[in-house]
């Protein structure tokens, strides 16, 4: 592998839409309004698009998306792998460019899954024909709370972690999103309010689990030297990885162990880094358990040890690890999918732009992506260019 | 194509799904099958055509002991499936079967997520369930070709320290 092989590729733009509960918006508008001020932000036109990656709009996503916005790419990727999927575009979109095959990529995504009170992209219904459906959805599996909460449960009895260790990360997003002034949950909780929410599916609480919001996001990427054009400091892609290892539960080889376990050896080796070498770290929340296990196998500390490392508030604003700086999924928002927003804090902070939540001369950021029932995952490691 | 009604929800298996048809068929007549391959001998679950491992595509249905123990488990306080609403809370369990432990890596085995039930089909209650303690299958009986295997707690000592949550 050539050390960092993106590092003239940069990320140029992001933005957030409306987020929280937005009743008279549709998933797509929501992606478009997202990607009009990505583009914004980044100085680009639409008409600069020539790669699109996006799902989620019918079964053709990003063909779905293209006529929308009237976009006829030169690159298409309509790519579903649940959550961490944005990340993963990042390398796919990084991949063609450094192949001549685009030059500038638009990266979007948008849910109503609030005002839908669904958890189903785009209103289509889980294929009945589908193993898990068969195997799985019988025995009242509630997905995919109920899969996190296996292996939460298993990692508890072989690693001896806590429900008060799992509420420290729950407890210290929340401080994060009070400095946050678009995050859905403000107000300050303790340990104790985490313990006290009710069980959803044991050992998993009511605050153990994230927001369910409506919402979109975008992110611009394209060639160092085309940015230079753009209004931005351009971040750049150090290292990237993205991989999956099972679809239903039952399948995961280890519960303990997600694919982060992979992909954060082969993203770091990219970026020629280690775990120590990461100023702010945004991780996919979609439950406590999911940080702490990812925060395990990216390497941060050792397999059995994320909730020794999370305690004493050591991941909140003043911590010595700053870790979901926007708050989280637990917070801030949660429209599924929360890969993108990952994306768009590391590049916020590594621009120096997140005010009181600012992280101090941010250099590297990591962001890791985890979908389905702790099925794939994305990493990518960004740093100021 | 049997298309069984089940706390609300429809299980079809389609006919030209020998997979399912089979497995379920079997269960019917109450015994777990697990497909095995022809070549490497190893089993698979859920069924499949071609073998994970060595892609052979020659196989058998092979009966089990349906023996195993908790892998992993959770109690469901608050059913998102409306026709297990009036069930909860129960449990949901990841059985690792007798067989296979630690094949084809030390971290596989052939685990299958079910319910944990008493003989009579209700829910086990949340004090008797836990992470290694013994279990065998049972049949719920849905339809003429169709019946759900589930689980129950045996006699069995547990072969290890026990964990239970709370």
């Amino acid at each position: 592998m050539t050390a960092r092989p993106f590092r003239d590729i940069a990320i140029v733009g992001v933005a957030e839409s409306d987020l929280g509960k937005v009743p008279d918006k549709t998933a797509i508008q929501l992606a478009a309004e997202a990607s009009r001020r990505a583009l914004e932000d980044a100085g680009l036109r639409k008409d600069d698009v020539d790669g699109l990656f996006t799902f989620g709009f019918g079964r053709m996503g990003a063909v779905q998306f293209g006529e929308y916005l009237q976009i006829q790419p030169a690159y298409s990727d309509s790519t579903v792998m649940g959550g961490s999927t944005p990340v993963a575009f990042i390398e796919h979109a990084a991949a063609a460019m450094k192949a001549g095959l685009c030059s500038v990529a638009l990266v979007a995504y948008g849910s109503t899954q609030a005002s839908d009170t669904t958890r189903r992209f785009g209103g289509q219904a889980e294929d009945p024909r589908l193993p898990g459906s068969q195997y799985e959805r019988p025995f009242g599996l509630p997905l995919p709370l109920g899969a996190y909460a296996l292996a939460a449960t298993r990692h508890m009895a072989v690693y001896g972690t806590t429900s008060e260790q799992l509420a420290e990360i729950a407890v210290a997003t929340r401080k994060w999103a009070a400095l946050n002034p678009v995050a859905m949950m403000r107000e300050p909780i303790t340990i104790q309010d985490v313990l006290g929410s009710r069980l959803i599916a044991s050992p998993l609480h009511l605050l153990d689990c994230c927001l369910v919001t409506d919402g979109g996001g975008a992110l611009v990427i394209t060639t160092r030297a085309r940015g230079r054009d753009t209004k931005t400091r351009p971040v750049v892609i150090l290292g990237t990885a993205e991989t999956h290892t099972h679809q239903i539960i039952s399948q995961m080889p280890d519960l303990t162990v997600t694919g982060a376990a992979r992909t954060g050896p082969r993203a770091f080796a990219m970026a020629g880094l280690g775990p120590a070498d990461i100023d702010a770290a945004e991780i996919y929340d979609s439950f406590t358990i999911t940080v702490l296990l990812t925060l395990e196998d990216l390497g941060f500390c050792k397999k059995g040890k994320g909730g020794a490392f999370v305690s004493g508030q050591r991941t909140a604003p003043g911590g010595n690890f700053p870790l979901n700086t926007q708050g989280g999924g637990l917070s801030y928002c949660h429209p599924g999918v929360f890969g993108i927003f990952t994306v768009i804090e590391a590049v916020r902070q590594l621009r120096g732009e997140c005010g009181p939540r600012q992280v101090k001369d941010a250099e590297v950021a990591l962001c890791h992506g985890t979908g389905g029932v702790l099925s794939s995952a994305g990493t990518a490691i960004l740093g100021i260019g | 194509m049997p298309n069984v009604e089940y706390r609300g929800m429809n299980l079809i298996v389609p006919d030209n799904d020998s997979e399912w048809t089979e497995y379920f068929q079997a269960a019917r007549q109450h015994r777990l099958v697990m497909r095995k391959c022809a070549a490497c001998g190893l089993m698979r679950y859920p069924p499949s055509h071609a073998c994970p491992w060595c892609t052979a595509l020659k196989w058998g249905w092979q009966e089990v002991s349906g023996r195993g123990t908790i892998y992993s488990y959770e109690i469901v306080v608050q059913a998102i499936q409306p026709g297990f609403r009036d069930w909860a809370p129960y449990p949901v369990v990841l059985v690792e079967l007798d067989e296979q432990r630690g094949e084809p890596t030390p971290d596989e085995g052939l685990r299958m997520i079910t319910n944990l039930v008493h003989f009579e089909l209700t829910p086990e209650r949340e004090e008797n369930v836990a992470i290694g303690k013994r279990v065998r299958v049972l049949f719920q009986d849905l339809a003429p070709d169709f019946a759900l295997p589930q689980f129950t707690l045996t006699d069995e000592p547990p072969e290890a320290r026990v964990w239970r949550f709370g």
